[in-house]
């Protein structure tokens, strides 16, 4: 069981200068094993959003729980894909998916055999050896995803992961996150700007509002696991691409 | 519809080389720095042995340099010894306390208040106006001339590494912690191995800092070393031995980058470029 609450949650950021209300009021629950995208306005507070549920940072007001417990900082159980490049330069491929499993003092014949399952899985087996220097943009990106989840959270935490690579290699990822989700189901949370993605990844789809993020609206996506790119082609998933497009611009034509 | 990426008949010639496209040439960098050289030491010769119209005394010719090298024998490695001897000492000693002690201030807030106005007030001090107060401190001996060139090492490797800790990209400390490292393990396994680039350009510029201070801490007296060897030498206006000391401090340092910046470049193989 991992189940994420939020719980009328307020987020403020105060500076010397500035005082910034990132989130208020902002309530959601995310089931176990559910795989939840969330979308909104640039600046609305996705991110921050990911960083009180990772721990790094501390909501203001309100509560966030997983499995009943407050989430008081960051923690092996919530692993972490961020918008940037966050892979660890100074090791290879192989080392950086070890990295959780060895900071959890897993054995090295538990770690090794973890590393190569997650190296095919997302498709890197020939790149064990490389240095993230050697590796493209995309490649790079997939070697983040192998190192959250092998490093066995309970939850994991998307930020924006494909939003810099091209629409093919955004395929791809989708089918390597979801050849690993179906490896080992997990509770994510996906923050994307890009409808389609949300859609076809998605279980729900959350539309948040200008800052300060609330919940504007949730979509239950009505496809099941199975899911090929040719979905994108069925009107219904069209119909409900337009459904999201037009919430997201009337909050966004809220604030204009 | 009309297929734009139609695969192009005899693909493998479709981009013949241009007829008046430059031909691929060797790389002739190496060759421009050889080049000068020699073309300096060829005018070395002429002005000095050649035509004689700089006097041995403002600038001695490369036979006068040979001689030297005759006549001091050992003597000169003896004095290379000496002053390699110290600025490796100076060195290691310095730059290894001086990542220590950054280190402890990175981690440390109280430390870094308590340390840093000392340290931004003495660095900008060049090492060699404290020389007086070393010999009142020291004498004239070793000591002094090694804590004047751990001084200079020491000071550029804290600053150096409190730098370098600031710019460990947080992305990276709170992907450590989510993937279950400790605040410790933080430390060990991504603040250390990110730094290390940084500390090796310190360690470079540390190392010909300690070069030029330990020569300029021997002009003052010692009984081996470059610096007493110039300075000696200078007195009686022996201009060969002058600058055979001046060409020895040279290959020393040089030889000493090198080999630092052959090992950094492996042991940092990972890093871009
Ligand atoms: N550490 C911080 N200090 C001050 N303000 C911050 C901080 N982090 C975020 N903010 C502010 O909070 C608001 C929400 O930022 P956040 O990064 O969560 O947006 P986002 O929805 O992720 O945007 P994007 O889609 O562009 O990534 C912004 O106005 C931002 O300026
Ligand atoms: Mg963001």
């Amino acid at each position: 069981m991992s189940q994420i609450i939020i719980d009328s949650v307020a987020k403020v950021f105060a500076t010397s200068r500035k005082r910034t209300v990132a989130l208020n009021e902002t309530s959601l629950t995310i089931d176990d094993n559910e795989l939840v995208c969330v979308v909104g306005p640039s600046g609305c507070g996705k991110t921050t959003m990911l960083n009180l549920i990772a721990g790094f940072i501390r909501p203001t007001v309100g509560s966030i729980k997983l499995d009943g417990r407050e989430i008081e900082g960051p923690s092996a159980e919530r692993a972490v894909v961020f918008q940037a490049d966050a892979v660890f330069p100074w090791l290879t491929v192989a080392d950086n998916i070890a990295f959780g499993p060895r900071m959890q003092g897993m054995t090295r014949s538990e770690r090794t055999e973890r590393v190569e399952r997650f190296l095919d899985l997302v498709g890197l087996s020939e790149f064990a050896n490389a240095y993230p220097k050697e590796l493209s943009g995309g490649m790079r990106k997939r070697v983040d995803l192998a190192r959250a989840y092998a490093s066995g959270p309970e939850v994991l935490l998307l930020d924006e992961p494909f939003g810099a690579l091209d629409l093919f290699t955004k395929e791809a990822m989708w089918s390597a996150l979801k050849r690993v989700a179906d490896a080992e189901p997990k509770t994510i949370v996906f923050v994307t700007h890009d409808i389609e993605e949300a859609l076809f990844l998605g279980d729900r789809v959350i539309v948040m509002t200008p800052r300060p993020a609330r919940v504007h609206s949730v979509i239950d996506v009505p496809f099941g696991p199975e899911r090929t790119l040719d979905l994108r082609a069925d009107p219904e998933f069209q119909a409900i691409r337009i459904q999201i497009a037009d919430a997201l611009r009337e909050v966004h034509d809220d604030t204009a | 519809m009309t297929r734009l990426d139609a695969p192009t008949p005899n693909a493998e010639i479709a981009v013949p080389a241009a007829p008046n496209a430059p031909a691929p040439r060797r790389n002739l960098g190496p060759l421009i720095s050889v080049g000068v050289v020699a073309a300096l030491l060829a005018l070395w010769w002429a002005v000095t042995t050649g035509t004689g119209a700089v006097k041995q005394l403002y600038f001695p010719s490369p036979e006068s340099l040979w001689t030297a090298i005759e006549t001091l024998n050992t003597q000169l490695l003896t004095d290379a010894g000496a002053t390699l001897g110290r600025v490796l000492a100076s060195w290691v000693g310095g730059s290894a306390l001086g990542v220590a002690v950054g280190l402890a201030m990175a981690r440390t807030r109280w430390l870094m208040y308590a340390l840093n106005p000392i340290i931004e007030a003495v660095r900008p001090v060049p090492p060699v106006a404290l020389i007086p107060f070393v010999i009142l401190w020291f004498g004239i001996g070793d000591t002094g001339k090694l804590f004047l060139g751990a001084l200079a090492c020491f000071m550029v490797m804290v600053v150096n590494t409190t730098v370098a800790v600031g710019n460990v990209p947080p992305v990276y400390l709170q992907a450590a912690r989510s993937l279950g490292a400790s605040r410790g393990h933080v430390y060990r396994s991504v603040v250390l191995p990110a730094i290390v680039p940084e500390i090796l350009s310190g360690f470079r510029i540390g190392s010909a800092l300690a070069f030029a201070v330990i020569v300029a801490a021997e002009f003052l007296g010692a009984d081996a070393g470059i610096g007493r060897l110039i300075m000696q030498a200078s007195r009686t206006l022996n201009t060969p031995v002058v600058l055979l000391g001046t060409i020895c401090i040279a290959v020393m340092a040089v030889a000493l980058d090198l080999v630092i910046s052959r090992i950094s470049a492996y042991v940092t193989r990972w890093a871009a470029q």
